[in-house]
């Protein structure tokens, strides 16, 4: 019975600490110094396997050959395999450089200041929080809330930094919601995510002009400022609902479940116009 | 009786190697609607081989391991992963070698910690949730994770049987 008591004793202490740790967290706590230490005593795990299956897709696509072949000729499967895999990894460094090519090509026009970086791992919470962790951190003058792009538009923005990676919040993570423009209109408007379902556009105007295919940048409007004029997606259908006004659902630019090299916006220009009614303006938002 | 040294050794080096397969491979698999758990299914099993010690030691381990390297509230993984690891070492299973209880159990503690996870940080997030399309992604998670029930469950059951974990401390 000393036994069971121990037990019961063990069990409430850690439910004890999971409580305390929950209080802490929801007082603001964030825990930066344990998580930096997690996090850059596990990169070096994740680096390892990421080398070993990366890509990830072509790791799987080679698993039916494993079982099914037959021993067959040992020196001739070695050198297919070994073969194979310069193909592989050819290709996909080649893939790599196609986006890198891709996102300087649009820096170039954006005149944006940005670290690179690569995605290291997605979040391993139970698939409603939206976000990965990219190669760069401080270290590389990435900060909290920096807007994060690809080739193809945004990405996210940054919402914590250890020395050498950093956290970022995709734009489809249900809680993230990004002030838009209407390209073609100029109409605000904000995109709130909803996972891997399509992206939400409520327009401020309930009786905006909206056209499917319409182009969404990033605008001066919301909570959290992204850096403006990078491409979020287009307007795949537009439903105008007597109450609510109009609303739309919008196609993403970026494949979030295939992201790799990504490029984290240190500065950005000066808006050429500036708002009178902006409430957090850009240069103030996180510095 | 306690748990050998070995027991430790071996479930803290489970919990590196899971999480690090987690976040490299399962959570970026191209699946649509969610991504299946390895850490839930692993303290699942853990749990139904060993017991409520085991289960409650490797939930609370894994579930702030997990906690430290994503970015919700540090303790709400631990907290979930717990308590799962307490209701399914308590559960007496009614035969080892069968397959079907091992699939129930793991789908409702997917169903289970899914919901405990929202409800906790719904209570002590900054921001609220949007509880529609956050659900959307449930029966995924629980499809999922059963997929991986049978290659987790039998392997984690050998390898508790070799180190012949006590149901004590």
């Amino acid at each position: 019975m000393r036994r069971g008591r121990r037990q019961r004793l063990t069990i409430v202490g850690l439910l004890v600490i999971c409580v305390a740790l929950l209080v802490l967290s929801a007082q603001g706590r964030t825990f930066n110094g344990a998580r930096d230490a997690a996090n850059s005593a596990f990169s070096p795990v994740e680096r390892g396997v990421n080398s070993v299956v990366d890509p990830v897709g072509n790791f799987f696509a080679g698993l039916p050959d494993v079982g099914s072949n037959k021993r067959k000729i040992d020196d001739l499967k070695r050198e297919n395999a070994q073969l194979r895999n310069d193909l592989r990894t050819s290709s996909v460094n080649g893939q790599r450089a196609d986006s890198l090519r891709k996102l300087g090509l649009f820096l170039g026009r954006s005149h944006f200041t940005v670290a690179t970086a690569t995605v290291l791992d997605f979040g391993p919470s139970l698939g409603f929080e939206w976000a990965v962790r990219i190669d760069a951190g401080t270290a590389q003058g990435v900060r909290n809330n920096m807007t994060v792009i690809s080739a193809d538009g945004l990405v996210g923005r940054v919402k914590s930094v250890s020395k050498q990676t950093s956290l970022v919040v995709l734009a489809i993570d249900p809680g993230s919601s990004v002030g838009v423009r209407v390209a073609r209109t100029g109409e605000l408007g904000l995109v709130t995510g909803a996972g891997l379902g399509p992206l939400h556009f409520i327009p401020l105007n309930p009786e905006a002009k909206v056209k499917v295919g319409d182009t969404l940048i990033t605008g001066p409007y919301g909570a959290t400022t992204y850096a403006a004029g990078v491409t979020l997606g287009t307007v795949a259908k537009v439903s105008s609902r007597g109450r609510n006004g109009t609303s739309a659902t919008v196609t993403p630019s970026v494949s979030y479940s295939a992201l790799d090299v990504v490029a984290v916006v240190l500065t950005a220009p000066k808006p050429t116009t500036r708002q009178p009614d902006l409430a957090s303006p850009v240069a103030g938002g996180g510095r | 009786m306690t748990p050998r040294p070995a027991a430790f050794v071996i479930g803290a080096a489970t919990i590196v190697v899971a999480l690090a397969l987690q976040t490299t491979i399962f959570s970026r698999l191209p699946l649509p609607g969610n991504a299946p758990n390895l850490l839930l299914v692993l303290v699942v099993a853990v749990a139904l081989a060993g017991g409520v010690p085991a289960g409650v030691g490797m939930g609370f381990a894994t579930g702030l391991a997990a906690d430290l390297i994503s970015d919700h509230p540090l303790g709400l993984l631990a907290f979930v992963f717990l308590l799962v690891g307490l209701v399914v070492g308590s559960i007496e299973a009614p035969s080892e070698r069968s397959v079907f209880w091992p699939v129930v159990i793991v789908a409702a503690a997917a169903v289970l910690s899914f919901l405990l996870y929202l409800v906790i940080y719904a209570l002590i997030g900054r921001h609220g949730i949007a509880w529609g399309s956050q659900l959307r992604g449930l029966p995924e998670a629980v499809v999922y994770d059963v997929m991986l029930t049978p290659f987790v469950v039998p392997v984690v059951a050998a390898v508790v049987r070799r180190l012949r974990v006590s149901p004590a401390w």
